[in-house]
């Protein structure tokens, strides 16, 4: 392998963001990044414009029947358990209500009473089939602070399967790295659920968690001292809420504007 | 930072991914949908026929379902991360495929497409906007070598082949084009646009 100078680094740097170098130069100039930040600032900006490029290709449309292919590959196979999620109800109404323009979180029921009836919805209701209900809470600063301090927000899914999705915008924090989240249970149990990145105070990250909606109790972001950064607590379930205080987060109706 | 109480906004490409990562179906049919012409669109401009861009299409789709942890938001937005996978995809077919170069005179719709797509215009960035300006005041003949070795994936030896020019002119052409459109992109943020 040759050692290359910045020099030569540079005369390989575009076709190395084009990714069309032979085998041997691309090992060459990656060698070479992998000791010189200035060259590697420039390969990643000329890198990130190839991206552009290709992603300024046309759309086009693919043929009837792509879609429903693909969707059948990424959906995995009937279980009891997943069965509720599987076509033809994922490629039906709520597939049309969602896939369109996009989910929308419906409106918020803060505050709304615990009555045990289903939320209000504004329009035609779906029932099971077309929508469904995404937990929502804001993720505030640590509890002392009064009010609190919402810095983010937290989205989960507690169905089959279950999955959790946080942003997190908090530019006065000085925390950096890695935020680590955690999922608390009403017993006091604790699951640790993925990480992410936090830069200038943001950062999301999304991705499977084991959650049920009847023991779910808080979602928590820690950083890398086990400091606590932020928390979004999910009240219990409407069915079962007692009549102690209005519940903090709110249940959203996912469905589909036209 | 706009923070809302009442989060209206339709779910965002992070979310969607997430959800698909998760296995969720009907997060899988909304990123299908919402990603589906971007992902085609770019199968089919690498590798100019319809059945084979279905099948890469649909393998970059079922990448990026089972690597949807593998996403980092640091290096770039979704949409640009599943148009790379798509991307590689497509140019690793294309490489099986050949040799059935690409003619440089194809070549003149596909710059033209890139360069002005109307549909695309109610959704793109500045960014985007000034790329699209960028290539199209290019020289033909670097228009022509950048569009083939980013989007076909050409090396500079084979680009000099089909346009029967020396080596070292398909290099400085590639480079030219390069240093002029990354020149016209503003500032690099971490957007998502
Ligand atoms: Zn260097």
């Amino acid at each position: 392998m040759a050692e290359l100078s910045c020099r030569q680094c540079e005369e390989l740097a575009e076709e190395l963001a084009l990714g069309v170098l032979s085998c041997h130069e691309r090992a060459d100039a990656l060698a070479h990044l992998e000791t010189c930040s200035s060259c590697q600032d420039r390969v990643s900006a000329l890198t990130a414009t190839a991206d552009r490029l290709v992603e300024l290709l046309p759309p086009v449309e693919p043929p009837a029947g792509f879609e429903q292919r693909v969707i059948n590959a990424l959906t995995p196979p009937p279980s009891p358990r997943t069965r509720r999620w599987q076509l033809p109800v994922a490629a039906g109404l709520a597939a049309v209500a969602l896939a369109t323009s996009g989910w929308i979180a419906g409106r918020a029921t803060h505050n709304q009473t615990p009555t045990g009836a289903s939320p209000q919805t504004q329009t035609g209701n779906d029932g099971q089939t077309g929508e469904r209900t995404i937990l929502y809470a804001p993720l505030t600063t640590a509890e002392h602070e009064t009010p609190e301090h919402q810095v983010g927000q937290a989205y989960l899914y507690p169905g089959h399967p279950s999955w959790i999705y946080l942003s997190l915008d908090a530019p006065n924090t000085t925390t950096a790295g890695t935020i680590n989240c955690e999922v608390v249970r009403r017993d006091g149990s604790t699951v640790s659920v993925g990480s992410f990145p936090l830069i200038n105070g943001r950062g999301s990250w999304g991705g499977p968690a084991p959650i049920d909606r009847d023991t779910l109790a808080t979602a928590k972001l820690i950083n890398r001292n086990g400091h606590t950064l932020a928390k979004a607590h999910f009240g219990r379930p409407r069915s079962t809420s007692g009549q102690h205080s209005p519940p903090r987060h709110s249940e959203h109706r996912l469905r589909g504007h036209s | 930072m706009s923070v809302r109480r009442t989060p209206a906004a339709p779910i965002s490409d992070d979310m969607l991914l997430a959800g698909l990562g998760a296995g969720d179906a009907e997060a899988a049919v909304a990123f299908v949908r919402r990603f589906q012409p971007l992902v085609f669109g770019v199968a089919v401009a690498v590798v100019g026929d319809y059945g084979l861009a279905e099948d890469i299409a649909q393998q970059a789709f079922e990448r990026a379902w089972r690597h949807a942890a593998l996403y980092d938001p640091r290096r770039g937005s979704v949409r640009t991360w599943l148009t790379r996978i798509v991307h590689n995809l497509a140019v690793d077919a294309a490489r099986v495929r050949r040799p059935a170069p690409v003619d440089p005179q194809d070549l003149l719709p596909l710059i033209a497409a890139i360069a002005d797509s109307p549909e695309r215009r109610v959704l793109a960035s500045e960014a985007s906007e000034q790329l699209r300006v960028a290539l199209a005041t290019l020289p033909p003949e670097q228009a022509r070598a950048v569009v083939m070795a980013g989007v076909h994936g050409l090396s500079t030896r084979e680009i000099a082949d089909v346009e029967h020019v020396p080596v070292s002119t398909a290099k400085s052409r590639i480079r030219a084009a390069m240093a002029k459109l990354h020149a016209a992109l503003p500032v690099l943020r971490s957007d998502h646009g």
